[in-house]
């Protein structure tokens, strides 16, 4: 039972870490595996997100400190 | 490329499994070797989970960038290449360029300088900026393959063989004289059938050089010529398994050396079996595979198979004194092989 629920939360974190439902075909991982590989793609996809925000706020010490906010908006920082 | 190390850990994997674990590890950057446990999921599998998580991680920030991209409309190109190389940088510009109508993207791209956009290019969603791709004039191609290939980014240029022109296929392979980097690109290439469109479209001197070089060199590189040449259709199988036979004899002993350094008789059987008869007998009765551990690799190799009678009429053509080593070899380890006159009658075409 308790087996059954961690797998269930490790297939939950990787659907949401994925922002939509799994490929099928994945039962021959164990649950912890499920739970590497959630954490494996969350993981990425805060790196991308950081990644993108230090490009975004890098960009932005280029631009006039009038025009900051405007942009700040633009790019929803 | 790989090290050792990683060589080790995705040795157990199939060359798809292997191909998709690299590419999956360079998305996610992690170590290719920590990931050799998704060696449980088939290719298919592991392929549709990076593609999910391509998804998720360049599909967060689209509003952004959409927003990004219709401001960009607002100015005029020279302005916007100095803004872009100055202060936007290569990351964002990838993730905008998409969303720019491609004709103007490809106005930009040619003002750019090439270090930049290349940096862009491995930084691209390949999804977003197929008519992109698709529309990028062949001279501009041609710079940014021959500069990704330098900086040994074959993942990505995998990814990107699927969306370029066919008529820059040509060139592109021409601007790369390395016969291993071209096996590399192949390698990790999203589609089979893309493979096929190349291969047909390279030289045949270039092809035989390609695959001689396959052959004298790594188990690495052999293990990507194998994907290669099994991922096609029959036949330019056939045709690269022509070109395998003729090789001269010390490239075969390599080859044999390779394929069971890699565990791979699974894959090199079949191509073998695609070769006329004289070039089967052969490969097949080099004096190399006569060997024990060899023989056993092989057995075993045939169980594999999803279609064993091919292979079983291949080694037919086994000389009368390796065909009895080859039985006695079977019956050690608990297995026998079909006999081939029961099989003759269900076995087709080459």
């Amino acid at each position: 039972m308790a087996r059954a629920d961690s797998r269930e939360a490790s297939l939950e974190a990787l659907r949401s870490a994925l922002d939509r439902t799994p490929p099928a075909g994945l039962d021959a991982l164990e649950a912890a595996e499920l739970a590497k590989l959630a954490a494996l793609m969350a993981a990425a996809k805060l790196r991308q997100k950081a990644q993108v925000d230090a490009a975004l706020t890098e960009s932005l010490s280029h631009v006039p400190l009038l025009l900051r906010g405007a942009v700040r908006k633009i790019l929803d920082l | 490329m790989a090290t050792a190390a990683t060589n080790a850990a995705l040795l157990g994997l199939s060359l798809a499994q292997r191909a998709e674990v690299i590419k999956l590890a360079r998305l996610c950057h992690v170590e290719d070797a920590s990931l050799a446990w998704l060696g449980k999921l088939e290719a298919p599998l592991i392929r549709a989970l990076r593609e999910q998580a391509t998804a998720a991680m360049f599909d967060a920030d689209r509003k952004r960038f959409h927003n990004m991209a219709t401001a960009s409309r607002l100015l005029p190109i020279p302005i916007l290449v100095l803004i872009i190389e100055k202060v936007i940088g290569p990351l964002i510009c990838a993730r905008v360029c998409g969303l720019v109508p491609a004709s103007r993207a490809i106005e930009i791209a040619e003002k750019l300088k090439l270090p930049f956009l290349v940096d862009a290019c491995i930084e691209l969603d390949p999804r977003s900026a197929q008519e992109l791709i698709a529309g990028f004039p062949k001279h501009l191609i041609v710079a940014i393959a021959r500069e990704l290939a330098h900086r040994g980014e074959y993942v990505t240029m995998g990814r990107f063989i699927d969306l370029i022109a066919l008529d820059a296929i040509r060139p592109v392979v021409d601007a790369i004289t390395d016969d291993a980097r071209l096996l590399h690109i192949a390698f990790f290439a999203e589609s089979t059938e893309r493979l096929g469109d190349i291969i047909e479209r390279i030289a045949p001197a270039r092809l035989s050089a390609i695959v001689s070089h396959a052959a004298t060199g790594s188990s690495e590189l052999w293990g990507e010529a194998l994907a290669l040449i099994s991922g096609v259709d029959v036949a330019l199988q056939q045709k690269l398994a022509a070109i395998t036979g003729a090789l001269p004899e010390s490239a075969l002993d390599n080859i044999v050396r390779n394929t069971q350094a890699i565990g791979r008789w699974d894959v090199l059987l079949p191509i073998v079996a695609r070769m006329e008869p004289p070039l089967q007998k052969r490969v097949i009765n080099l004096p190399v595979i006569q060997d024990d551990a060899i023989f056993a690799d092989i057995v075993r190799a045939v169980f594999r198979l999803p279609d064993i009678r091919p292979v079983i009429l291949l080694l037919t053509q086994l000389e009368a004194g390796a065909r009895g080593k080859l039985d006695a070899v079977a019956r050690q380890i608990g297995l026998s092989l079909p006999d081939p006159a029961l099989l003759l009658p269900l076995i087709g075409d080459r």
